[in-house]
């Protein structure tokens, strides 16, 4: 009797023990099933992504931009790799100024010279000793001569990052052709102005994309399989550039504008009969590498952005529209060119106010007579002028495959006035780009085709190469009227006032042109715009180009600036093109 | 005969864990064999960009219009055209 109680007392003992430890395990399961909850469902798919982003690995591949060739298939812009370096400070810790001393000596023009070495170890040292930060860019733009050079010396805590760069060979040469990469608000690679401009999206091709799984140490888990999308690279451009070319104009150029004290100057050398782009120069210009210390202003290029009022070089083309409507023949005799001509209350004078009586249209070329183009212009009529000029190309894009083409309107057909008509005439009143005059005047050297200037020949992907299409050629006037006004051209450069600067035995079609400076609805009393337009061989034109020179100091007259100028540069394209002399 | 099959399941499932192991471990080492290549690969291509800038350098015109008159080469000033001799009738 006596051990029943106690049984009794430890059979609910442990019915105690077991129900606390059935409550204790029903709490426990409770909780880690809340738990599970949480963590399965709630934050399941937060965690699965960042599983994911431990074991799998995507990067978008660039697509290298395409290069730019010259026409000899050499380069104008070669695509390249660039480093930048940077610094983990921590890592380079108290050794700040012995690595700083180290590397300023690489970034420096002349190691030797201590005002560029101090400032600039003085530069990286502050970068070096910068705390709390483990990543500090500390020089742009490397080549990869230095990147190795300071590899070499194995410093801890420096690190390079690979960008991608344009290397140009010519350095400045053809910069505002060319144009330059920049960035966008995104900070990706874009193309702006020239050809890097115009062709900006076939050179920058598509980036590509691979995604796969890694394991700690970075290596492929091929079982995880891979996913990758190829980046297309940017297509090559071969130009009609020639370096040589090129090179010549730039050089002559920079000593016409010393030798005439001229603000600036621009030169452009075509192919007349197909258009072929073969130099382009302007100064001041600016270096594509370095285009963030130039102004603005310098990147658009004055020869297809720049309009300026031509003076007489238009007379060719007034004069050829005359011819082709008939209303004048090369022996035609003018009536009014006894003196001055009175238009509405203006008196048109020639330049050097010496007159005519009865000269003939050959004579009005050759002696750039004001008035006797006037004569040409009042027989056209303010309507056939404004159409011929339409035919020219004046007033509209030429469509040079370059960025930042512009082209001034022409005042609106029926709104000339006889006095609009007459100044017209003799290039004033007129705004025109240097471009529209090249291909004006490529259309009366190449028989009287109006063609397309064309800066690209083709382009070239891996294996196959395109021609850039272009418009085809349209006549404007006829052949008979384009070889008369050549022949005109012919005797202006044989006996007009720039015969002095010919070229003995080499036949040139060419034209002088002083032009007034308009400047806020008057002219500039001080300065002139010289200009000088021909082509050669007359009969069989290799190219055509354009001179044109801002406010010369050394004389008020295009005939001993820009002329002169033209012919030096002729004397190097005639043994290079193959133009043999007559003599 | 029970025993044959039961020999020849024991050698399949024996072959089958071996081949599975075996591809594992030749994946897992392909993997960093894979990745020693690429990294070959961004070597070489740097190598090669490296040589074709030295290359680009070298044959810049620029470059070699300096080098052309440290070595004494100058632009002709003069150009002399040389015309062929004329045909002449022969004397009788």
């Amino acid at each position: 009797m006596l051990r029943r109680p106690k049984l009794w007392l430890s059979f609910l003992e442990m019915s105690v023990k077991i129900y606390l430890l059935s409550a204790l395990f029903l709490l426990l399961f409770g909780v880690l099933t809340i738990k599970l909850f949480y963590w399965q469902v709630i934050k399941g798919a937060d965690l699965s992504d960042e599983a994911r982003s431990q074991y799998t690995s995507s990067q978008v591949t660039s697509a290298p931009r395409g290069n730019i060739l010259a026409s000899d298939g050499s380069f104008w812009v070669v695509r390249t790799q660039n480093w930048l370096i940077w610094a983990d400070p921590k890592e380079v810790g108290n050794n700040s100024i012995s690595v700083a001393q180290k590397l300023a000596t690489f970034f420096v023009d002349d190691p030797n010279n201590k005002q560029s070495l101090f400032p600039e170890t003085e530069r990286l040292q502050n970068l070096l000793s910068k705390s709390g930060v483990s990543w500090v860019p500390i020089k742009q733009k490397v080549d990869d001569g230095v990147k190795r050079n300071i590899e070499a010396l194995k410093i801890p805590g420096i690190g390079f990052d690979s960008e991608e760069a344009s290397y140009y060979p010519e350095a400045s040469s053809g910069a505002q052709l060319l144009g330059f990469v920049g960035k966008n608000e995104t900070g990706a690679d874009v193309g702006y102005f020239g050809i890097e401009g115009y062709y900006d999206l076939p050179l920058s091709g598509k980036p590509g994309f691979v995604g796969g799984q890694k394991d700690a140490l970075g290596s492929p888990i091929l079982l995880g399989g891979t996913t990758q999308v190829s980046a297309i690279a940017g297509v090559d451009l071969q130009t009609n550039i020639d370096k040589r070319i090129q090179g010549v104009v730039e050089d002559e150029l920079s000593k016409g504008i010393e030798k005439y004290g001229a603000s600036g100057g621009s030169v452009t050398v075509m192919d007349p009969v197909s258009g072929k782009v073969m130099a382009m120069a302007s100064s001041p210009s600016f270096d594509p590498a370095k285009y963030s210390e130039y102004s603005d202003s310098l990147f658009k290029n004055p020869v297809i952005s720049d309009s300026f009022e031509p003076g007489s070089i238009f007379k060719v083309l007034i004069m050829a529209a005359g011819l082709d409507a008939g209303v004048v023949t090369p022996d035609t005799l003018c009536d009014i060119c006894s003196g001055p001509l009175k238009v509405d209350k203006y008196l048109i004078r020639t330049w050097n106010d010496v007159y005519h009586p009865g000269i003939s249209m050959t004579d009005v070329i050759v002696d750039s007579d004001n008035v006797g183009i006037s004569f040409v212009g009042q027989k056209l009529g303010a309507g056939k002028l404004y159409d011929y000029l339409n035919k020219f190309g004046i007033g509209t894009k030429t469509g040079i495959d370059l960025q930042g083409e512009s082209a001034p309107k022409l005042r609106d057909k029926g709104t000339w006035n006889v006095v609009d008509l007459a100044t017209a005439s003799f290039g004033q009143g007129i705004a025109v780009t240097g471009m529209e005059m090249v291909r004006a005047v490529a259309a009366i050297a190449n028989g009287g085709y109006l063609i397309t200037p064309r800066v690209v020949d083709s382009i070239r992907g891996d294996g196959w190469e395109e021609k850039v299409k272009s418009d085809p050629p349209v006549r404007i006037i006829s052949q008979q009227s384009a070889q008369e006004m050549t022949q005109m051209m012919v005797e202006a450069a044989d006996r007009g006032e720039a015969k002095w600067a010919r070229i003995p035995g080499f036949k040139v079609a060419g034209k002088t042109g002083t032009a007034q400076i308009p400047v806020a609805g008057h002219y500039d009393p001080a300065n002139t715009n010289h200009s000088f337009i021909g082509f050669a061989p007359p009969d069989n034109p290799k190219f055509v180009m354009l001179v044109t020179l801002k406010s010369p100091q050394s004389s008020p007259w295009a005939a001993e600036t820009a002329a002169p100028l033209w012919y030096s540069i002729a004397k190097d394209l005639f043994p290079y093109l193959g133009i043999q002399s007559s003599q | 005969m029970k025993n044959l099959r039961k020999y020849i399941l024991i050698v399949v499932c024996g072959v089958l864990a071996t081949s599975s192991t075996f591809m594992t471990v030749e994946t897992a080492t392909s993997g960093v064999e894979v990745s020693n290549l690429q990294k070959e690969e961004t070597q070489l291509s740097d190598e090669k960009r490296y040589l074709q800038d030295l290359l680009v350098k070298t044959m810049s015109l620029s470059q070699l219009q300096e080098r052309s008159s440290g070595l004494g080469y100058v632009k002709p000033v003069t150009l002399i055209y040389v015309a062929p001799p004329e045909a002449v009738a022969k004397l009788p």
